[in-house]
């Protein structure tokens, strides 16, 4: 009898035909592979306990990030812009001459941190109002 | 509309709730790639699948259904594991064929560490190429089909079948080797 090459038993398992082996010596090679296709079909895979909902919260956190960087660059370009057309207005209009009071007059560092305080509430305000609209389009 | 595809919808649509749902559906057919082809340690393979996943989300918008979404993620977990395995394990990343199976030589001190038959097999696999890995395992592990392997490692079915052709063979006679010597002893 024809003995049977390995490509041909891989074939017969491949196509789960086990009881289409003809006898024969290659009876061993054959036992052989049905011990090695029944171990390489154990599953040992282990995934730690909830392992999906880490992921989806930690992409929730990226997006949180990038969406805060992004508000603080916003803001950030906000403030340069402002803090530029303060200077540009104090230059232009001359208020520490002409409009300003007297008290103010003998110290501009007063306007620069009036404009300053100003500032800082205008980011607040708007970056708190983004940070509501971002958080109202992430549904967990 | 199948339900990966209302699925994919959902999670396009800002949906994070589809998006674990999504995770949870592939997460043994990560693990199982990653943990294959990488290996030890287990954070390591665990910050891999994050990885991946974060992959699949940003990618996610690309995907048109041109094959399965469980194809489409097994190409993205094989190339980033191996990615890993090039910085990390370049033998293990590179060897071919008759290269890795000379390589490969056993000594019946190394055959009788394992504790039996099937952990043998494992010890004999995790020393296999990282290809020879991959197709194992999608093909015996995920009863993936040749065709859906070849479209996974960007191949042709006739190169996963001599892939899965070799690894079996050669680990049949190892397989061979390891009886005999339990046998003796």
């Amino acid at each position: 009898m024809r003995e049977l090459s390995d490509e041909e038993i891989q074939a017969l398992l491949d196509a789960g035909k086990p009881e289409a082996m003809p006898d024969g010596n290659h009876i061993e090679d054959f036992q052989l592979y049905q011990n090695l296709y029944q171990s390489l079909a154990e599953d040992d895979t282990e995934i730690p306990d909830r392992f999906a909902s880490k992921v989806s919260t930690e992409l929730y956190y990226q997006k949180e990030r990038k969406a805060a960087l992004a508000h603080r660059i916003i803001n950030g370009s906000l403030a340069i812009g402002l803090f530029a057309l303060a200077f540009v207005a104090l230059r232009v209009f001359g208020f520490s001459t002409t409009f300003m009071p007297e008290f103010l007059l003998q110290n501009k560092a007063f306007l620069f941190v009036g404009a300053m305080a100003l500032l800082v509430i205008a980011a607040t305000t708007v970056e708190s109002l983004l940070q509501k609209k971002s958080l109202a389009s992430v549904d967990l | 509309m199948t339900s990966d595809q209302q699925l994919v919808q959902d999670v396009l649509n800002g949906d994070a709730s589809s998006f674990k749902v999504l995770a949870h559906q592939y997460e043994r057919l990560v693990f199982s790639i990653v943990g294959k082809l990488v290996g030890q340690p287990k954070e390591e393979v665990e910050d891999i699948c994050q990885e991946v996943f974060f992959t699949v989300y940003k990618k996610l918008k690309t995907f048109k259904f041109q094959s399965k979404l469980s194809t489409w993620i097994t190409s993205i977990a094989y190339n980033q594991a191996l990615d890993h395995i090039r910085k990390n394990r370049p033998d293990l990343a590179e060897l071919e064929g008759n290269e890795w199976e000379n390589a490969d030589s056993q000594t019946p001190e190394t055959l009788l560490t394992a504790a039996n038959e099937a952990d043998f097999v494992k010890q004999q696999v995790a020393k296999l190429p990282a290809k020879y890995k991959l197709v194992i395992t999608l093909f015996h592990l995920q009863e993936m089909s040749i065709k859906e392997i070849a479209a996974a490692m960007e191949s042709n079915e006739g190169a996963v079948k001599v892939l899965l052709f070799r690894a079996r063979k050669l680990l049949k006679e190892q397989l061979a080797q390891y009886t005999l010597e339990t046998k003796h002893t």
